[in-house]
């Protein structure tokens, strides 16, 4: 029942070309010929072959794996002509088809007949699949450069999409610490997020299911108790002397501000005054003003980061002071802009991009910027399992909490050092520099000097595993290994996956993948190699296990041994089919060696750390943001804090570009309705848009100005009534305060985005503060619900 | 360079489906409707273990109606409560292998947007239809689910492609959730209730306001906020508790290893509470996901769950050690079931576990090779009548999806098909009675 009209569609293109010329190239991206369709050999290289192939196929399919009797052996980067071969394979397949569909499309989905004995390994839904949908395409023929469809997110001025992102659970929690100026016991646990990448901030999963809004329910509640037991700690006023509702006010704007980020609008304003008012009217002042804090702490506006921007009339959204301070705080700190941040967004100084990159530098040497990068570390290494990973505790009885913990200080602390200090990715990959208490030094057999800090760690050259950096720290070994010995395919798929970027494929069904039982007499190198000596495990297994030998000088819980029970130890390793960074190496410390030396682990860095940054996994967000971070991050020597700078720097970080509000869905998604006798009438859905882009007074009643198109789009309808869109562009030259007046179906019962007064027998909506005035050729939208 | 991937799909990509309006999805066209008449079950209860199972060790000795647990092995633990219990060998995920995509079709049979179960799971599905007469439509309640966030691994529940339910591991606010509202009596709760309805109104209207400065891409985040809090109000309907108000668990740390036995008995406790006060008629409990890293500690074993469910025959201690903790869940399901039995149906006849279908699943059948053939089902109680238990049917080569269709159909519920019908329609012939 989505009554989309064809006019909807039609103004969505020209809008999509209005906003730019633009779309397309990625800044510094791509060389020469922007503007148009991508070749297919680049088109390959970028969508299928980097993303796709490389990451998910080649591990198997190359010459020695376990698909090499396969029609699809690929070639690895790097040698003579792997882009052309690898094109002509898959182009190949791609033409083969088993029932219509293309086996390059059936075999990795697990569609084919015969299956894929390397799993499923993409879903139909995936951007991996997309991108061999048009790699089909392309290889028969099929495709036409019109067939895009246009995504603004990435254009080539460099900004970035126009998201929100809901606060994760540790900046929400820094959040509330900050409202409350110190430490907030919830007394409930967020049911946790979904995790994509590793990272659990991803800006496209964080949603609010109904569990989740329970527990914010029940948060809020809680600490709009912790308000009401202290009001004189958290009013500005006084409401005997300066009257209650007055009161209630001056705390809305307040505490409001605080837990929004911003000021709060004046719509906003009233409608908390209106909460405060019905539970006053009953219970008094004190119970208004909990039920007030209550819904502040659970709103939208408290729980979105809302970094959308504002029009700036070329086709895009600029920060406010207000977002950018928000912005550049979360980005830094993990949580809310303060005080001296805040009244830089007040009075807006921020907008300035000197002031902003000042800004940025504070921040920077603030305290709360080292949690934030520890939280990246640990997400980014599997760090956050440490406290429970399982060890058999007959086998390793002095892995106690205590040494857990102090673990977690320890890499704590070495990460942080090196940020604070400037130090680049090489320092955090093999400084020796680390930190002890007594009792951890005892357990590794360190010893220590000097002062200890106020938690009892002691700064500490480490002679055991000297030069690997956090390669040795015992929270990255203890956690990447099992609970009765140590685990060179865990550690050699961490440093496969976290710091080559190449994605392990899971075994493959019907292989025996039981790991090799602890066997006295034989040593974890000699039981894992006779392991994987079957050739069907080899061709996965030589890209993980090689790496993970160089640790073998460090046991289940991160102690170093000489002796592997009682055998000698073997730690030399190998980097096999990397782009770049294929090397031998003895011991962790001369791995270490080669990943800092390594390119390529710098460029996987940039990824790492973007996908966090960013809140995304999505390879055009990723794309769009690379080039400039990449290059100040190589300028700087691999300096861990230049990416933050050059991020503040950039675009993306100051400007939006996407979809306006209520560009329609594609029409496509049919939100559960089949077409009802209800549907739309065409004079009510069918909008203005006629010849002269004026009003269509004649038509269905409907009114606007001269110079305002407006389409009409009815979003969901059910028996009882519906919910619409109008989507109002000024096809004028000049800013247009513009009106709409409709004739409609049946009662209002709610609106937004817009103020609505009866005209007779019509409606006549006029913007509200924010979207009043519509710049030329801009749109803006508001939306209404009818009871029939 | 023009981009060429569409948003939507990659956005997709995430997990995020598209999510219907709330509103629209009240009225959304019912794909399965209730059958008039006919035995059917008032209550569904999804049980989960992880890591599939060694077949040697699982399979029932005898016939259709003469079957035993041999001594020592994975259902022996059953016994006591066999006469309840429908065995059902031999059925096969297809299309799907390996610990995600088992534990992604498990109760999904790949189901997509078109098909008729629309994608969802199957107490997903069921509960759409089951749910509107109680005040929480389903209630999913997890031992040690999450310590790895969400993901495919760790989560069985689908409310549409990709989007994933998320079940509570904390049996504290379980309970807080169940029965938080009427610790101070009934006048208290409803007032608490009727402030919490307006604040939820008050949000409704911001996330209407944010949703319009959105663009299309960015809206199904908050329609899926708007459903969440269509949820929370649902929730908060509905008078007096109608029954006794348990005691609050003990304290217990959700997501340590030692404590999963007594969270899952708590857990337990309370999905059998919330049925017993009709706050539900759909629960499920999920313990730990497949891969599990789980220590069965408590049995003396060291090693995880994960490696012990891949150990080879040649390492029979090893294989041992995955049989005890085997015959531990095997304990815990013939818990749930004896409760259930031992419970008179409120206001009816028989037990609640004669009015209910109590479905065991597993995600993978012989872990070892990380297959989805063969995987085992144990269903327990007598579905209101639809069930003749105290059998073992085996059905080798088909599809799971009909098991779900059985199930379904059990329920009242009128559909076909469940998941992806290419791999088979209609219910598990002889499987009703």
């Amino acid at each position: 029942m989505t009554t989309t009209i064809t006019k909807t569609r039609t103004l969505s293109l020209a809008l999509v070309l209005a906003l730019g010329a633009l779309a397309g190239a990625c800044k510094g991206d791509g060389d020469g010929d922007e503007s148009t369709c991508p070749s297919d050999q680049d088109f390959f290289e970028k969508h299928v072959y980097g993303p796709v192939l490389s990451m998910r196929c080649a591990a198997c399919h190359n010459e020695a794996g376990l698909a090499k009797d396969t029609r699809m052996v690929l070639k690895p980067e790097g040698e003579e002509g792997y882009l052309e071969h690898n094109m002509k394979v898959t182009r190949e397949l791609a033409r083969e088809a088993v029932d219509g569909t293309s086996i390059l499309l059936l075999k990795p989905t697990g569609e084919h007949p015969d299956e894929h004995k390397g799993g499923v390994i993409l879903t139909r839904e995936s951007a991996e699949f997309a991108a061999l949908e048009q790699w089909v395409a392309r290889a028969s023929g099929a495709y036409a450069c019109d067939d895009d469809e246009q995504t603004l997110e990435c254009d080539e001025s460099g900004a970035g999409a126009r998201r929100i992102r809901r606060l994760d659970h540790r900046e929400y929690q820094r959040s509330v610490d900050a409202i409350f100026g110190g430490p907030v016991e919830l007394g409930v646990s967020f049911a946790p997020d979904n995790v994509i990448d590793g990272y659990t901030n991803n800006a496209g999963a964080l949603q609010v299911s109904g569990l989740l809004a329970e527990q914010y329910r029940e948060a809020a509640e809680g600490m709009a108790g912790v308000i009401v037991d202290d009001l004189g700690r958290y009013l500005p006023c006084d409401p005997v002397a300066d009257g209650e509702p007055e009161c209630a006010a001056a705390f809305i704007d307040d505490f409001g501000a605080r837990a929004f980020r911003r000021p709060l609008s004046a719509g906003e304003r009233a409608r908390y005054l209106a909460l405060y008012e019905d539970v006053a009217v009953e219970d008094g002042f004190g119970e208004g003003i909990r039920w007030v804090s209550a819904a502040l702490l659970q709103a939208p506006g408290f729980l979105y980061r809302t970094e959308l921007g504002e029009a700036n009339g070329d086709g895009q959204y600029a920060l406010t002071p207000h977002e950018l301070a928000s912005e550049l705080s979360y980005l830094i700190v993990g949580g809310p802009p303060d005080a001296a941040l805040a009244a830089l967004a007040a009075d807006g100084t921020l907008g300035d991009p000197e002031v902003l990159a000042s800004e940025a530098e504070r921040l920077l040497a603030d305290p709360r910027a080292e949690a934030n990068v520890l939280r990246f570390a640990e997400e980014w290494l599997g760090l956050g399992r440490l406290p429970l990973v399982t060890r058999d505790p007959t086998l390793f009885p002095e892995l106690s909490d205590g040494i857990r913990a102090a673990m977690q200080g320890e890499v704590e602390r070495s990460v942080a050092g090196v940020f604070a200090e400037g130090g680049t990715l090489g320092d955090l990959l093999t400084s020796s520099r680390t930190y002890m208490t007594a009792e951890l030094a005892a357990y590794y057999g360190e010893s220590v000097g000097g002062e200890a800090d106020p938690e009892g760690f002691y700064a500490v050259e480490r002679q055991r595993g000297a030069g690997a950096g956090i390669l040795a720290s015992g929270a990255l070994l203890t956690t990447h290994a099992l609970p009765t010995s140590s685990s060179p395919i865990h550690r050699g798929k961490v440093v496969r996956e976290r710091l080559l970027c190449q994605h392990m494929p899971p075994p493959p069904p019907s292989v025996n993948a039981s790991p090799p039982p602890v066997d006295p007499a034989l040593s974890t190198r000699e039981r894992y190699t006779q392991h994987s000596a079957d050739p069907t495990c080899a061709g996965c297994h030589q890209l993980i296990d090689p790496i993970g030998f160089a640790f073998e000088h460090f046991d289940a819980v991160g102690r170093y041994r000489e002796l592997d029970g009682v055998h000698p130890i073997d730690d030399a390793g190998e980097i096999l089919h990397s782009a770049s960074t294929d090397a031998t190496f003895v011991g962790v410390a001369e791995l270490a060696e080669v990943l800092a030396g390594s390119e390529e682990v710098q460029a996987c860095y940039v990824d790492q750390w973007s996908r966090f940054a960013l809140g995304t996994a999505e390879p055009g967000d990723l794309e769009c943001a690379r080039g400039e971070l990449e290059a100040a991050f190589a300028e700087s020597g691999g300096r861990l804090d230049s990416l933050v700078l050059a991020l503040v720097r950039s675009p993306y970080f100051r400007l939006r570009t996407g979809e306006i509000a209520s560009l329609p869905d594609d029409g496509g998604d049919s939100d559960g309705g089949d077409g009802t006798t209800g549907g739309g009438d065409s004079d009510g859905s069918s909008g203005d848009g006629g010849s002269d882009g004026s009003s269509g007074g004649g038509d269905g009643g409907m009114d606007a100005p001269p110079g305002i198109e407006f389409t009409r789009n009815v979003d969901s309808m059910w028996q009882a009534g519906e919910c619409d869109t109008v989507t109002v562009t000024n096809v004028s030259d000049a800013p247009i305060v513009w009106y709409v007046v409709l004739d409609l179906e049946g009662a209002l019962v709610n609106h937004w985005n817009a103020k609505v007064t009866p005209e007779g027998d019509r409606q006549r909506f006029v913007g509200e503060d924010y979207n009043a005035s519509v710049e030329p050729q801009q749109s803006t939208s508001f939306g209404f619900c009818l009871e029939y | 360079m023009a981009r060429t991937l569409r948003r939507r799909d990659l956005l997709r990509s995430l997990g995020i489906g598209l999510v219907a309006a709330p509103f629209v999805d009240l009225l959304a066209r019912p794909r399965a409707s209730r059958a008039a008449g006919g035995a059917t079950a008032l209550r569904l209860v999804v049980f989960f273990s992880p890591n599939g199972t060694v077949p040697g060790h699982w399979t029932p000795e005898g016939g259709e109606a003469d079957f035993t647990f041999p001594a020592g092995s994975i259902l022996e633990p059953l016994t006591p409560v066999r006469d309840h219990l429908t065995i059902v060998g031999g059925l096969d995920f297809f299309g799907a292998d390996n610990h995600e995509g088992g534990m992604a079709a498990m109760l999904t049979a790949k189901g997509g947007a078109g098909h008729e179960s629309a994608g969802m799971s199957l107490d997903q599905f069921v509960a759409k239809e089951l749910g509107a007469s109680t005040r929480f439509a389903s209630l999913e309640l997890g031992v040690q689910t999450s310590a790895w966030g969400g993901n495919t691994q760790t989560r069985m529940s689908y409310s549409a492609p990709g989007q994933f339910v998320t079940p509570d591991d904390d049996p504290a606010h379980v309970y807080a959730r169940l029965f938080g509202d009427f610790s101070g009596g009934d006048e208290a709760a409803a007032k608490l209730k009727a402030r919490r309805k307006r604040v939820v109104d008050l949000l409704v209207d911001e996330a209407r306001d944010l949703r319009g400065r959105l663009g299309a891409e960015e809206r199904p985040k908050l329609e899926a906020h708007l459903e969440a809090l269509a949820q929370v109000e649902k929730g908060l309907a509905g008078g007096g508790l109608g029954c006794a108000l348990p005691d609050a668990p003990a304290a217990l740390s959700p997501y340590d290893n030692d404590a999963f036995p007594d969270v899952g008995k708590v857990q337990m406790d309370l999905l059998l509470t919330a049925l017993a006060c009709d706050m539900t008629r759909v629960a499920s409990i999920q313990f730990s996901h497949t891969v599990s890293p789980m220590v069965p500690s408590w049995l003396g074993i060291a090693e995880g769950h994960h490696s012990l469910s891949h150990i080879d025959d040649s390492n029979v201690a090893g294989v041992g050690q995955f049989v005890a903790a085997e015959r531990w869940f095997a304990e815990q399901f013939a818990y749930l079931v004896d409760k259930l039995a031992a419970t008179p149906e409120p206001g009816g006849e028989g037990s609640m576990l004669d009015n209910s279908l109590v479905l065991w699943a597993k995600e993978m059948g012989d872990s070892r090779a990380h297959v989805c053939k063969g995987v085992p089902f144990v269903l327990a109680g007598g579905a209101g009548g639809y069930l003749a238990p105290g059998r073992y049917l085996q059905y080798p080569g088909e599809s799971h999806g009909r098991l779900l269709v059985s199930i379904c159909q059990a329920m009242g519920l009128t559909n076909e098909s469940f998941g992806d019908p290419a791999f088979g329609t209609g219910p598990l012939a002889g499987l009703g009675a």
